[in-house]
C-alpha cells in the first residue's frame, strides 16, 4: 500500500510540475532588439496644375525670332509673354524616405526650351521673370544661331544636372520654371502652322536620397 | 591556423558578402522610373460678341444682323425702332491660349434713304460724319462704353493698351449707346438713316504684332 502511495505521490507531482511549466511557458515574452520600419519611396510631380500623367495636353505655343527678338534686341517686347510657361513642381510627402530626382526631357527641333531653376523657393513673386534677359546674356556677338541653340541647351543641362544630386528630403517641394517656345527662324520660308504639334517625352527617374545616379 | 578557425574566418566573410550584397540590391530596388509624353499645340484664340438691343440680345439669325456681309443693321435716326442705334449695346469678350495683342477696327456706314411719296422713288447717300467727341468712337456717333481703354491709333484701329495675358478673358464694353441722327419727313418725301456696322477684331501673339501688323509699339500709347 505504502509502495502505491509513493508511486502516486510521484505521478501527481510529476503532473503538478508539468502543469507549473506550461503556466510558466505561457508567459514567456519575447522582446525585439531593433525595429524595422519601411516606408515607400514617393514623390508627387506635377505641371503647373496638374499631376503628370502618361499623356498631357497643353495649349499655347507661340513662335519666336531668335534672331530678331534675343540677338539684336535687349528687351522683351511681348517675348517674355508669349513663351508658354510651366512650373513643374517636385514633392516629397512626409510619409517618404528623402531621394533625388532625375529629370530627362527629350529635344524637339525646332522648340526651344529654357529651364530655370529657383530650388526650395516658393515665393513666386521672387523668381525669374524676364527670360528673355536670361536667353540674351546667353548670347555672344557673332555667335550662330545653332551655336545659340547649343548653349541654351548645355545652360538646360546643366540645371538638370545640379537637380539630380540634390537630396530632397520629406516635406520638401522643388520648383522648376519650364518656358517653351517654337523657334521661327527653323523654318524656310517661315510659314506659320496654326494646327502644329508637338510631342515631349518627360522621363523621372528617383532614387534614395543616399544614392546616386548613374551617368546616362 | 587550425581547419577550424579557417572555416570560421570563411563562414564571416561569406555572411558579411551576403549582407553587403542584400543592401545593393535593396538600393536597386528604390529607383523608379515613370514617364509622360507632353503633346504640345499652339493652342486658340475665341472672340464672342454680345449684341443687345435695350437689353434684348440677337444672334446670327437675326433680321438685324447681315450674315453675307456680316454688317449689323441699325437704325440711326427713330429712335422708336426696336433696332434703334440709341439702344445699341455691344461688348467683345476674347480669350485667348497664348499672350495676345488686340486691335478693333468700326467699319461704319450711314445711308440715308429718301423715299419720294409721289412716285415712290427711292434715293441713297452716304453721309459721313466729320465731329469727333471725346466720349464716343471716332467720326462716330456711336458711344464707348464705360472704362474702355482703347488707343486711337492715325490709321483707323483702336489699340488695346496692355497685353492680353495667356488663358485670360478681356471683355471690352465696346459699344453703349450713341446720338441718333435726324431725317427729314415731309409731304414730298420720307428719310430714314441707317447704319451698318462692321466690327473687325485682330488678335495676333504679342510678340509678332510689329511683323504682322507693321506698326510699332508707339501704337498702344504707351
Amino acid at each position: 500500500m505504502k509502495k502505491w502511495m509513493i508511486i502516486s505521490l510521484f505521478l501527481l507531482g510529476m503532473l503538478a510540475f508539468s502543469s507549473i511549466s506550461f503556466a510558466w511557458f505561457t508567459y514567456v515574452q519575447r522582446k525585439s532588439l531593433v525595429s524595422f520600419v519601411s516606408h515607400e519611396m514617393r514623390v508627387d510631380l506635377t505641371l503647373g496644375d496638374q499631376a503628370f500623367q502618361t499623356t498631357m495636353v497643353l495649349k499655347g505655343l507661340t513662335y519666336v525670332s531668335l534672331e530678331n527678338e534675343v540677338f539684336h534686341r535687349d528687351y522683351s517686347d511681348g517675348f517674355n509673354d508669349v513663351g508658354l510657361r510651366r512650373i513643374i513642381t517636385i514633392n516629397v510627402p512626409l510619409s517618404s524616405p528623402s531621394l533625388k530626382v532625375n529629370i530627362h526631357v527629350e529635344e524637339q527641333y525646332p522648340l526651344i526650351y529654357l529651364f530655370i531653376d529657383e530650388g526650395l523657393n516658393h515665393d513666386q513673386s521672387t523668381w525669374v521673370q524676364d527670360y528673355h534677359h536670361t536667353l540674351h546674356l546667353l548670347y555672344e556677338q557673332g555667335d550662330t544661331h545653332e551655336a545659340f541653340r547649343e548653349k541654351v541647351n548645355e545652360h538646360n543641362q546643366s540645371i538638370l544636372n545640379h537637380i539630380k544630386t540634390v537630396e530632397l528630403k520629406p516635406g520638401q517641394t522643388y520648383y522648376i520654371q519650364w518656358m517653351i517656345w517654337i523657334d521661327i527662324d527653323a523654318f524656310e520660308p517661315q510659314i506659320i502652322d496654326p494646327m502644329i504639334t508637338y510631342m515631349i517625352p518627360i522621363r523621372f527617374m528617383t532614387i534614395s536620397g543616399k544614392g546616386a545616379f548613374e551617368d546616362e | 591556423m587550425s581547419n577550424q578557425t579557417k572555416k570560421w574566418i570563411m563562414l564571416i566573410v561569406l555572411y558579411i558578402l551576403t549582407l553587403i550584397g542584400s543592401i545593393y540590391v535593396t538600393f536597386a530596388y528604390y529607383q523608379k522610373e515613370q514617364t509622360s509624353i507632353l503633346v504640345y499645340q499652339t493652342g486658340e484664340v475665341e472672340v464672342t460678341m454680345l449684341v443687345s438691343f435695350d437689353g434684348v440680345f440677337i444672334d446670327q439669325l437675326s433680321p438685324y444682323y447681315d450674315a453675307t456681309h456680316q454688317e449689323l443693321i441699325i437704325h440711326a435716326s427713330d429712335i422708336t425702332q426696336a433696332h434703334a442705334l440709341s439702344k445699341l449695346k455691344i461688348t467683345v469678350v476674347i480669350r485667348s491660349d497664348y499672350a495676345s495683342r488686340v486691335r478693333i477696327k468700326l467699319k461704319e456706314s450711314y445711308i440715308r434713304t429718301r423715299t419720294y411719296l409721289a412716285t415712290e422713288e427711292t434715293f441713297e447717300e452716304v453721309i459721313v460724319i466729320t465731329q469727333s467727341n471725346e466720349d464716343y468712337h471716332p467720326y462716330s456717333q456711336l458711344k464707348k462704353g464705360d472704362m474702355l481703354d482703347l488707343n486711337v491709333y492715325q490709321d483707323g484701329y483702336q489699340y488695346v493698351r496692355n497685353i492680353l495675358k495667356s488663358n485670360h478673358r478681356l471683355e471690352l464694353p465696346l459699344i453703349d449707346g450713341g446720338s441718333m441722327l435726324y431725317a427729314r419727313t415731309n409731304q414730298h418725301f420720307k428719310e430714314d438713316i441707317i447704319l451698318r456696322l462692321g466690327i473687325m477684331i485682330e488678335v495676333v501673339q504679342a510678340n509678332r504684332y510689329q511683323d504682322i501688323w507693321k506698326v510699332d509699339s508707339g501704337v498702344f500709347g504707351l
